[in-house]
């Protein structure tokens, strides 16, 4: 991950800090050059999603003193904000041969990024689209790897399967990609004791 | 074809699953357009000076995950075709560039 592409988020002139400010601010008073920005909005969208959790692992760990991975954030951020660069038009199917339609790679793990999220106690980490060959006892189509960091007390096999159905789910909704498979590969576990722990 | 462009976001603004309008091009001509012509549509629209209908429409849109992506394409695909005279050879792109909300 480079500067440049934390300080000038989808060609908009602002840099992740300035996103989290502008949020912080309420959005108001809006700025085109972030609203009408299709990766501006996603890496906002990933912002609200994490934001809770970030204040509340963040405030736990100055209270608590418990050991989190002081890279671990920006290592998220970093993820974000490389993922929702649009790269390539997946194309739809279209009955009018004028027509072209099609959904970007970014929209495709923005959406893969929020079903991940969607499930509770699991924050996506990475994900990634790649393409198959049918061979090597694949059917071909895209192979999607979504890492994860699961909160401790969270069953991490019953979170991972729920992340696979729910990122399946949300593909064979909105893109008509052939899914050779879903990965899920629980990478980090996080600690927020609950009021009622005795540690 | 300014006018056209507005009434096409319009459009697609209104049309069941759509939460935004992205700007199809670069923020620096869309800035430069808007200057020179004070369009502010975020729809694309090229060609066409000399004749009755555009050559290209490209509107990029962000949909809301409730609503199918792939359906929801297709209907604003029409619904531009729509406002174009019948059997207009324009091109007309929809590019999907973000779902939010639960999917």
């Amino acid at each position: 991950m480079t500067d440049d592409a934390n300080d000038n988020i989808g060609g908009s002139g602002y840099s992740l800090e300035q996103l989290g400010d502008y949020l912080d601010g309420g959005r108001t008073p809006a700025i085109e050059a972030i609203e009408g920005n299709a990766e501006c909005q996603a890496v906002l969208a990933s912002l609200e999603r994490f934001g809770s959790l970030s204040r509340e692992l963040v405030s736990r760990d100055a209270a608590e003193h418990t050991e989190i991975d002081e890279t671990w954030f920006s290592s998220l951020m970093s993820s974000i904000t490389r993922e929702v660069k649009a790269g390539r038009d997946i194309p739809l199917a279209s009955a009018d041969p004028l027509t072209t339609l099609s959904i970007t790679e970014g929209a495709i793990r923005g959406l893969v990024r929020a079903a991940g999220d969607s499930i509770a106690g699991v924050i996506v980490g990475r994900c990634a689209l790649t393409d198959r060959a049918p061979e090597d006892n694949s059917k071909g189509g895209v192979a999607v790897d979504v890492s994860i960091s699961v909160l401790l007390g969270t069953p991490v096999r019953g979170a991972a399967e729920a992340v696979r159905q729910a990122v399946y789910g949300a593909l064979l909704k909105h893109t008509e990609l052939l899914i050779d498979s879903v990965n899920v590969t629980v990478s980090d576990v996080h600690v927020i004791p609950t009021e009622g722990d005795a540690r | 074809m300014n006018s056209l462009s507005q009434q096409i976001e319009t459009l697609v603004l209104e049309m069941p699953g759509v939460v935004t309008v992205f700007s199809s091009g670069s923020l620096v001509a869309r800035g430069a357009l808007e200057l020179t012509s004070g369009s502010a549509s975020r729809v694309d629209v090229t060609g066409g000076d000399n004749s009755a209908y555009p050559d290209r429409i490209v509107v990029s849109v962000g949909l809301d995950a409730a609503a199918q992506a792939p359906v929801t394409a297709t209907a604003i695909a029409s619904g531009i075709r729509a406002t174009l005279p019948e059997g207009a050879p324009t091109e007309i792109v929809v590019r999907i560039s973000s779902v939010t909300g639960q999917p």
